[in-house]
């Protein structure tokens, strides 16, 4: 599968939940897709600074005691719209793909 | 004693080579810490699975994915307008000559001039601008494209419109432009005070041999004289006889009226004069004085500032972008 595209719904997607720190999502999307969607870990950084630069997600370095501080992603409101936004545009082309998929209906008279 | 990298250290390293070349070295160090994060988070994954610290590296190396593939898109998201940055620079270096040598010009006529205002004019504004393009350069960033984008294309139009007007090549620098457009208009003046000089001059001429006329020998003076100037040659043409309608009328204003006008006229041709050595002067004279003449220059030098430290900025942030990078620790 090409995630190119979809990558940035995916982290959209998992984002909802709560912020999370960037190797955080790459194991949630793995373990949300029960292992079938496994990302270059790479590529999540450009598609992260990408949306941070939309506006759609925010980092925010935390400070942890004893440990190097993290990054953490978060969504913002206009992140919230662009998840909606990409779920009824996938709803629609899955649909889409269902109907091209879908088995042929017996024909009349037949049986 | 050489320390052999790790899986880990040696992709880091390469990653650093490669953003090094682009990115500033805050945003480089920034994007490190942050991938360097996510592989020993995933180390500490593997090794939690039983992998050795080696084994366990290699794996977060392997599900990271390839370097360049990894650094090339960091770069587009980061830094797609290098060439741009450059293109600038390339244009703040070709005015930074220019710019010195008025600053240079500027420094020593303070010691001469006598309004100060004139350099303060440049001075100053060229000071707040510098304050506010200072954060920029700072931090490493761009200003706005748009902005140098529209100062340039001025001077560059200002250029062209000045080489052009003049006509002569070597006014096709845009320092040159600065003088050549002022200039220019201040000649068109000139060749126009001129020609209306010459003019009531020729007319003052004429009335004057028609008052000579009248009061010495009492000759008519609406006779016939010889005209100096080329139409009347040409044509018979008298500006008083047509202004007044008839020899007649023409007759009766020139008894009332003729020392008046005379005497108006010759005020013109002394106000003429005066406004042609003026001309002159702002000819001749490599720093033209009148606030208007100077309005337009002084509107150049600042365009040229405004670009030069734009172009100072550019330069600044590609020599930090080309800045070696701190060797990863270990």
């Amino acid at each position: 599968m090409a995630f190119r595209g979809d990558l940035e719904a995916l982290v959209l997607g998992v984002l909802q939940e709560g912020p999370l720190h960037g190797y955080e999502i790459a194991k949630r999307i793995r373990e949300k897709s029960d292992a079938l969607i496994r990302i270059g870990e790479g590529q999540l950084y450009p598609c992260l600074h990408r949306l941070e630069q939309s506006g759609f997600i925010q980092a925010e370095w935390l400070l942890q005691e004893g440990k190097p501080s993290r990054k953490v992603y978060s969504l913002t409101e206009s992140g919230g719209s662009e998840v909606e936004e990409r779920r009824r545009t996938w709803e629609k082309f899955a649909a889409g793909v269902n109907s091209v998929l879908a088995p042929p209906k017996p024909a009349r008279g037949q049986g | 004693m050489d320390q052999k990298l790790g899986p880990v250290e040696t992709y880091l390293s390469g990653m650093e080579r490669d953003l090094a070349e682009t990115l500033s070295p805050q945003a480089s160090e920034e994007v490190l810490r942050e991938l360097r994060d996510h592989l020993e988070e995933s180390v500490r994954h593997h090794t939690a699975l039983g992998h050795s610290r080696t084994e366990a590296e290699w794996l977060a190396v392997q599900g990271f994915g390839e370097r360049a593939e990894v650094s090339g898109a960091v770069k587009d998201v980061h830094c797609p307008d290098r060439w741009s940055g450059r293109a600038i620079a390339a244009a703040g270096v070709l005015t930074l000559g220019p710019v010195l040598v008025d600053l240079f010009s500027d420094a020593t006529s303070i010691f001469h001039a006598t309004d100060y205002r004139h350099e303060a004019m440049v001075i100053v504004p060229a000071l707040i601008m510098l304050g506010l393009l200072y954060p920029f350069a700072k931090a490493g960033k761009m200003v706005s494209r748009p902005l140098t984008a529209i100062c340039f294309s001025a001077l560059i139009l200002w250029t062209v419109a000045g080489g052009f007007l003049r006509g002569v090549p070597v006014y096709l620098t845009s320092y040159g432009a600065g003088y050549t457009v002022p200039k220019f208009a201040a000649y068109r003046a000139m060749r126009e005070d001129q020609r209306q000089l010459a003019h009531k001059k020729r007319v003052l001429e004429d009335f004057q041999q028609r008052l000579a006329a009248s009061v010495g020998g009492g000759q008519d003076p609406m006779a016939p004289v010889p005209f100096s100037y080329k139409v009347a040659e040409k044509t018979g043409y008298d500006p008083l006889l047509e202004h007044a309608g008839s020899a007649e009328v023409a007759r009766k204003m020139w008894r009332e009226n003729s020392g008046e006008w005379i005497e108006m006229l010759t005020g013109t041709v002394e106000g003429l004069t005066r406004n042609e050595e003026y001309w002159r002067a702002i000819q001749t004279t490599r720093w033209p004085n009148s606030v208007i003449a100077q309005a337009p220059l002084k509107m150049t030098l600042f365009a040229h500032w405004l670009l030069a430290l734009l172009g100072l900025n550019a330069i600044g942030v590609a020599i930090s972008n080309r800045r070696p990078q701190r060797k990863v620790r270990a």
